[in-house]
């Protein structure tokens, strides 16, 4: 789906409408695979807290596991695909130094991950913002704008919590959550792209946020 | 210490996790990260929350030199390159340091050696760890900043000298058993950069910097006199 479809069907008038994509029949497979890494959530709680204690092999079976999906997690957020190679080699290295200060009995250890993702995903983001980008990085830019968050949405399993939850947003504030979260959009980006004013854009998102946790709680 | 309502802290800990804080208000917020506790639970809630999104992500193809990439990076070149605009033009390990000074000229001292390092540090990410190190006499001499991507800044503030056929080596202690481990040799005359990604980065982790034979100690242990040494601890930003 391109991204002018993609905008339409998520509706820009208030509407409470369901996108068109939600009624996807092909996540099976998805499903399945979803399941299986989150059974392996204390493993990789595990494999952190060795990584702690100098275990470099631990450092290297997380990256078996999860090189990939760190790539494709920074991908949608960095949009050049040597970029996201370049930040998921300084997350590795991240990793490493932080481990001794994971703490699992708080979170889970894939979350931890990308989090180190996320982050140096965003600053990677800043610090190459000043770099004038090349007339191909500017079309691949604008082919992928929109995309990314609507793919992830997508990917969403029927029984997630998460989706349930961001059915119940305004379709707007929903897209603007997904922006933030999926593709590292900043506030400014996000009203630019939803075209409202900047200090709604704040507030749509605090609102959504608490809408959130009280719909997962 | 300043009083955080709950509520915005909670929100505070969502933007986060959204990635919508700006450069400054993010770098603010994962300060008090490592000092609370309840910052972390809020943070791991809505981590859980998003999950989803990212554990739906397609993988993509890891190129097969990535892990080397890595690896390399993690053992990290322990000679350190010179950076940035000097702190001196001269020779900085002269003998004006053995000189003493005065209470007030050691707390001046401290004071700049604190504000250099946290201005210089404005301009990338703001040290993670600051080491200010004292002189046996107790005057501040050079000040470590520890970073969270690995990289050492150490910056001397007083004019040391190094005898020829010697050189100075950093060393950081952060397990008894393991002894000091070094950091790196400064070889030149100004403010040294070290990668080290591959060291902890605890408070109350020693530094020191002693005198040694010219290639660092022959035992891999520190062998010559100490000439300033300090401990790391959190700048209050």
């Amino acid at each position: 789906m391109r991204a002018g479809a993609a905008l339409q069907s998520w509706g820009t008038n208030g509407n409470r409408r369901i996108p068109r994509f939600t009624a996807c029949h092909g996540l099976h497979w998805q499903q399945v695979g979803i399941s299986f890494l989150s059974d392996k959530n204390d493993d990789h709680s595990a494999l952190i807290v060795a990584c702690g204690r100098g275990d470099r092999a631990a450092l290297q079976e997380i990256y078996r596991r999860e090189a990939g999906a760190m790539i494709g997690i920074s991908a949608r957020i960095v949009k050049r695909r040597e970029l996201a190679e370049e930040v998921v080699q300084e997350s590795f290295v991240a990793i490493w130094r932080n481990a001794a200060r994971f703490d699992p009995s708080i979170g889970s250890g894939r979350a931890w991950l990308f989090q180190i993702v996320r982050n140096r995903s965003l600053n990677m983001l800043r610090d190459t913002s000043r770099e004038l980008p090349t007339e191909q990085d500017a079309l691949d830019a604008a082919v992928d704008a929109g995309a990314d968050y609507e793919n992830a949405y997508e990917r969403l399993a029927n029984n997630s919590a998460l989706k349930r939850c961001l059915d119940e947003l305004e379709p707007r504030r929903k897209q603007g959550i997904l922006l933030a979260f999926v593709e590292g959009m900043s506030h400014g980006e996000i009203a630019a792209k939803l075209k409202v004013p900047l200090g709604t854009t704040k507030s749509w998102l605090r609102r959504s946020l608490i809408a959130l946790r009280e719909c997962m709680a | 210490m300043i009083a955080h309502d709950p509520n915005e802290d909670f929100l505070l800990a969502g933007e986060y996790v959204l990635g919508v804080l700006d450069g400054a208000e993010r770098d603010a917020f994962e300060r008090r990260l490592p000092r609370e506790q309840a910052l972390r639970q809020y943070v791991a809630r809505w981590q859980t929350r998003f999950a989803d999104l990212d554990n739906g992500v397609a993988p993509k193809d890891v190129p097969p030199a990535l892990w080397s990439k890595i690896e390399a990076q993690l053992s990290g070149k322990q000679i350190a390159k010179a950076t940035g605009p000097g702190f001196s033009e001269r020779l900085w390990w002269s003998l004006g340091f053995w000189r003493g000074a005065s209470f007030a000229g050691a707390l001046a001292s401290l004071l700049l050696a604190v504000s250099v390092g946290l201005l210089a540090g404005r301009a990338t990410p703001q040290p993670q760890i600051v080491a200010v190190m004292l002189t046996p006499e107790g005057v501040p001499g050079a000040i470590a900043e520890i970073h969270y991507d690995g990289r050492i800044n150490v910056i001397p503030i007083h004019d040391f000298e190094v005898p020829s056929g010697k050189t100075l080596q950093v060393w950081t202690l952060f397990d008894k058993a393991k002894g000091p481990i070094s950091v790196g040799l400064i070889e030149r005359t100004r403010q040294a950069l070290f990668h080290r990604a591959d060291l902890p980065t605890g408070q109350q982790q020693l530094y020191e910097i002693t005198l040694e034979p010219a290639g660092g100690s022959p035992t891999g242990k520190p062998t010559g006199p100490v000439i300033v040494k300090g401990f790391g601890a959190l700048p209050r930003l």
